[in-house]
């Protein structure tokens, strides 16, 4: 399965990467922009032949290593087979 | 020769050397390298893991240092009670492998920060800073991009309650500005040791300044190796 994880600091957490380019879009002419949040993107490709069991590794993965526990939020995206849509992860 | 300091390599590390010459110019004794696929640390009595960006700083600083074989060899020889000093990356790694408690966050300037800074020192009643007098100023280099030490409320308390913190950012005059440290660091975090005492993370560079005897980089390295000045 294709899975697409994004990432980012929680909210509670200052982000001046996400600051600086909430300014650059106000001074581009963007001025609806208040505020912005940088993260990261991450594509896996997994196969094993088991979704279910793919899916919990994936969560396993974001708890272990791919966001932080505690400064990081995640969301997973899964590819529906058929339709290529990206769908959040269903637990 | 006989006290061995044992640098821990890992791919984008570069402080190695900046140690090895530094350990080997100013202080009597054994310094390695130790590169990240070995998994012996060679019985050392000291570990450090030096500056640099190892891994690339991908996905998080230190963050892929994880499944390194040095690094189960590491966590035995800290829970062993052996000594370990980790500098700029270096504390991020420890961070990374919950050896120390918290996270490095980018800078809130986005800049690589390569200035001299101010520290104060928090407590000398520990190993590592018996060399100090409380509450001293001491100007050290630092050179860094993720130096903005942060942690949730919950590890915040219990560094407070243990005493954890070792260094402070602060002015000259050493007035600490909790709220508003000049990379945004919560506290004005620039130092911590673990709850055991056993591991400290820095996010200056002690090896960049230790040619005299009282430079602090030196005094800090000689806290390490047990020299009393």
């Amino acid at each position: 399965m294709k899975a697409r994880i994004l990432v980012k600091l929680k909210d509670e957490i200052h982000d001046p990467g996400g600051r600086a380019l909430a300014e650059r879009l106000n001074g581009i002419g963007y001025t609806e922009v208040k505020s912005a949040r940088l993260g990261k993107f991450i594509e896996l490709n997994i196969e094993t032949g088991d979704r279910e069991k793919e899916k919990e590794r994936i969560q396993e993965m974001c708890r272990r290593l791919l966001a932080h526990e505690v400064t990081e939020d995640f969301v997973i995206l899964e590819e529906d087979e058929k339709t290529k849509q990206l769908n959040p992860m269903s637990k | 020769m006989d006290f061995k300091i044992a640098i821990i390599e890992f791919p984008g590390s570069f402080g190695a050397d900046d140690f090895i010459n530094a350990l080997k110019k100013y202080f009597s004794v054994d310094a390695y390298k130790v590169w990240h696929l070995d998994e012996n640390l060679k019985k050392p009595n000291l570990v450090i893991i030096p500056g640099g960006y190892a891994f690339g700083d991908y996905l998080r600083p230190g963050a892929l240092t994880i499944g390194s074989p040095i690094v189960d060899s590491l966590r035995r020889y800290c829970n062993d009670g052996g000594k370990v000093l980790g500098v700029g990356n270096g504390f991020q790694i420890l961070c990374e492998l919950k050896l120390l408690p918290g996270i490095l966050l980018e800078n809130n300037s986005l800049e690589f920060l390569n200035t001299d800074i101010f520290v104060s020192i928090a407590r000398n009643d520990v190993s590592f800073t018996k060399n100090f007098t409380k509450e001293e100023v001491v100007s050290v280099p630092i050179a860094c991009r993720y130096g903005r030490f942060w942690a949730d409320k919950r590890t915040l308390n219990e560094l407070k309650e243990i005493s954890s913190v070792i260094f402070r950012f602060c002015d000259i005059e050493g007035e600490v500005d909790y709220k508003n440290p000049f990379n945004d660091s919560v506290e004005a975090i620039a130092g911590i040791q673990n709850r055991t005492g056993n591991i400290l993370g820095v996010i200056f560079r002690p090896e960049r300044c230790c040619s005299t005897v009282s430079a602090p980089g030196y005094r800090l390295i000689s806290g390490l190796i047990g020299n009393e000045l």
